[in-house]
């Protein structure tokens, strides 16, 4: 461990905001990108169920 | 294709050229690309012409098997459903060794990584900034390959592929750029300079919009995707032009300190590189999981009318 404290690992030797800004926004894109990736697949197995349904209805 | 058939395909000619082509590629990256001592250029050499040369006697000797089996790779290559069936057998593994790698990687590199001696813990951004827009240039290259299969030889899974490549590409050249910016600051003295690096990675970002763009905006879905592998060939330049553009011209930005063929060996200490290495892996596996995760997403839809979708789909819970 590089840092004595845990207030020193938040403030990086002044570099804090830089650091942090930088991972915390990259981190939330990565996560929310396949999250989203992931959403959109199970809403095109609903969409696709639903499609099904009417077309039989319809029959 | 019947047996027969396979039997007769021309065979010298064709396999004569790829061992051919095999073996000039070799010479051409050993000698003129990589920066490499001189028993490693006769290694690559030597490995090159063997791989050329069991292509030939394969083709050559079991011609049959030979054939039958390239045969039955395009086949499963370029079928969605073979596709849909191998990615979801992967995708969890490939997640799981994602998350564990980034995990270890990122809080090795800012917690237990020693600081730089210039710059102190704001390098500790190299752990984003690499892996982010290394994984943007191999991205930017898969979707190029993939733009010269899909007009080729009209693979509709090669098409597909590049829809699923597209968006996290764009995500990872804006990460690249944003921390890059954020580096920039303490590191320069400024977050933007319209230098030949920042410059073409900001046209790469451009170029997976325009991707996505050109894909949204064609209501056909093969005229779609032929059309984005044109414009993903022809940006296939840039990305050479971001990857040398510290080489060719007087850069603000750092040249590469990375290498794992080149005669001098990488720049950077162990205790920093492992870290860098583990999030650049991280991040090649979260790439496959979310390409993966799309172009399954993109295989349903555009196959919905076949039946084993309905299969898949009305099983699945």
């Amino acid at each position: 461990m590089q840092f004595e404290t845990f207030a020193d690992f938040i403030a990086m030797g002044g570099h804090g905001p830089y650091v942090w800004s930088a991972f915390i926004s990259g981190v939330l894109l990565l996560v929310a990108n396949t999250w989203w990736a992931k959403a959109r697949y199970n809403k095109t197995k609903r969409e696709l169920k639903a499609l099904w349904r009417r077309q039989s209805m319809q029959e | 294709m019947s047996k027969k058939q396979i039997d007769k395909q021309p065979l010298f000619p064709r396999h004569f050229l790829i061992s051919s082509v095999l073996g000039l590629l070799g010479v051409v990256l050993a000698f003129y690309i990589w920066d490499v001592p001189l028993a490693n250029k006769t290694v690559i050499l030597v490995a090159s012409y063997v791989i050329g040369w069991c292509f030939y006697f394969g083709a050559i000797h079991r011609p049959s098997w030979y054939w039958r089996t390239l045969v039955r790779w395009y086949h499963q290559l370029g079928s969605p459903q073979h596709f849909y069936r191998i990615s979801g057998w992967w995708l969890p593994w490939l997640t799981l060794i994602a998350v564990f790698l980034l995990g270890v990687g990122v809080v090795w590199g800012l917690a237990f990584s020693p600081p730089h001696y210039e710059q102190g813990n704001s390098y500790r951004i190299i752990y984003l900034h690499v892996p982010a827009a290394s994984g943007a240039l191999m991205g930017y290259m898969a979707m190029g390959f993939c733009g010269v299969v899909a007009l080729v030889w009209r693979l509709k899974m090669a098409e597909i592929m590049i829809k699923a490549i597209a968006p996290f590409g764009a995500v990872l050249a804006a990460i690249s750029l944003f921390s890059g910016a954020v580096w920039g600051k303490p590191t320069w003295g400024t977050y933007w300079v319209w230098d030949a690096r920042l410059t073409s990675m900001l046209i790469l970002f451009f170029l997976y919009l325009g991707i996505i763009a050109l894909q949204n905006a064609i209501p056909d879905p093969r005229q779609a995707g032929r059309a984005a592998s044109l414009l993903a060939i022809v940006g296939v330049v840039n990305v050479f032009i971001v990857r040398y553009s510290v080489e060719w011209w007087h850069s603000l930005h750092q040249g590469g300190s990375m290498s794992l063929f080149g005669a001098a060996k990488s720049q950077i200490h162990p205790s920093m590189l492992w870290p860098l290495l583990l999030c650049m892996f991280g991040t090649y596996f979260l790439f496959a999981v979310t390409v993966f995760i799309r172009a399954r997403t993109e295989i349903l839809w555009r196959e919905r009318r076949s039946n084993w979708v309905r299969r898949e789909v009305e099983n699945a819970i």
